[in-house]
């Protein structure tokens, strides 16, 4: 009886620092926020998947075009029609990978920047890009974020000449996600 | 020449009047829109999971009426309640997002609710969701 204790004790032991390597999240939240001297546009969503392997450094998150939300309704129909086309392309996504990895340890607390490079593809066009990412760890909690720059011309969105002053050409996207360890291996 | 101004100036006043209500029009809810199918949150989900681009055909940005049992409740960061629906799919659920004001029912509750589809990750989600009050 004693033996069979110490030998799942041991095997618990062994199994612990292989374990729980992802860590993911349903609840991220993206915000994005367009600013020129005409106007001001923001929308939030708060249903943002994200998926961080610790061992591998690949990082995704995406997000539903349809699930973000704006003050303005009219401005939500637009931006779901006219320029990105949701109903067509539903999804935004990032799939990348945290360039240096090493460099940032979950275990345990600080705050570890690097870089990640992936594929971000909106509106059916995909572009390899590079983002400033930020992990935080803090009392064993693990946070993600990154804020990086978008033009909608280079996700072929056409901005009518009408708007055009309206609509920046530098789209600032904020992602913030906590992230939690995932079961499995 | 009077009539021309007078003319102008009723065009003026329902121009303006469109483009007030335009610019406040109120965002959609689902409750108050017929839906276009009603279903179990296992059904939604095995659609998607079967084929994604045939469901969001049927479903997106429409409302859907779907039943199920709330795994998690919570609020996010905007204050809106968000519920999960279980499914026997081991990756994904019903993910739900209550139109402000709107109040959920606890985890362990059997719901059925309205919200419209934006379409599928690992989970459906679903905006502007109201709980369906039972008969």
């Amino acid at each position: 009886m004693k033996n069979t204790i110490l030998l799942s004790a041991v095997a618990l032991i062994i199994s612990l620092p292989s374990a729980a390597q992802k860590f993911g999240t349903k609840a991220g939240h993206i915000n994005f926020y367009s600013s020129t001297k005409v106007e001001d546009i923001k929308a939030d969503n708060h249903a943002v998947n994200a998926v961080l392997d610790a061992s591998t450094g690949d990082l995704q998150f995406a997000a539903l075009i349809k699930s973000f939300e704006f003050e303005k309704a009219l401005m939500q129909e637009h931006f779901n029609e006219n320029y990105m086309e949701s109903s067509t392309y539903p999804k935004a996504q990032f799939k990348g990978k945290v360039n240096d990895m090493s460099a940032v340890n979950l275990k345990k607390d600080g705050t570890y920047p690097a870089k990640a490079t992936g594929d971000l593809t909106m509106h059916g066009v995909t572009k390899n890009i590079t983002i400033d990412t930020m992990y935080k760890v803090t009392g064993g909690k693990v946070s993600a974020e990154s804020k990086f720059y978008v033009n909608p011309k280079d996700y072929n969105i056409s901005i009518p000449e009408v708007v055009k002053d309206k609509i920046s050409g530098n789209i600032e996207v904020t992602v913030k996600v906590n992230l939690d360890e995932l079961p499995g291996k | 020449m009077k009539k021309i101004i007078w003319i102008l100036l009723a065009l003026a006043i329902v121009g303006g009047a469109i483009g007030y209500y335009l610019w406040n029009k109120p965002h959609r809810e689902a409750a108050g829109e017929k839906a276009v199918a009603t279903l179990t949150a296992d059904e939604l989900l095995s659609q998607y999971e079967a084929d994604e681009t045939a469901s969001n055909t049927k479903y997106i940005d429409k409302v859907v009426e779907v039943s199920g049992k709330v795994s998690v409740a919570e609020t996010d960061a905007a204050g809106n309640a968000v519920v999960q629906l279980e499914t026997s799919s081991p990756m994904g659920v019903v993910h739900c997002t209550y139109s402000p004001g709107e109040k959920s029912s606890a985890a362990g509750t059997e719901i059925t609710l309205k919200g419209i589809c934006s379409g599928f990750l690992s989970d459906v989600q679903l905006t502007k969701c109201s709980e369906v009050k039972p008969h």
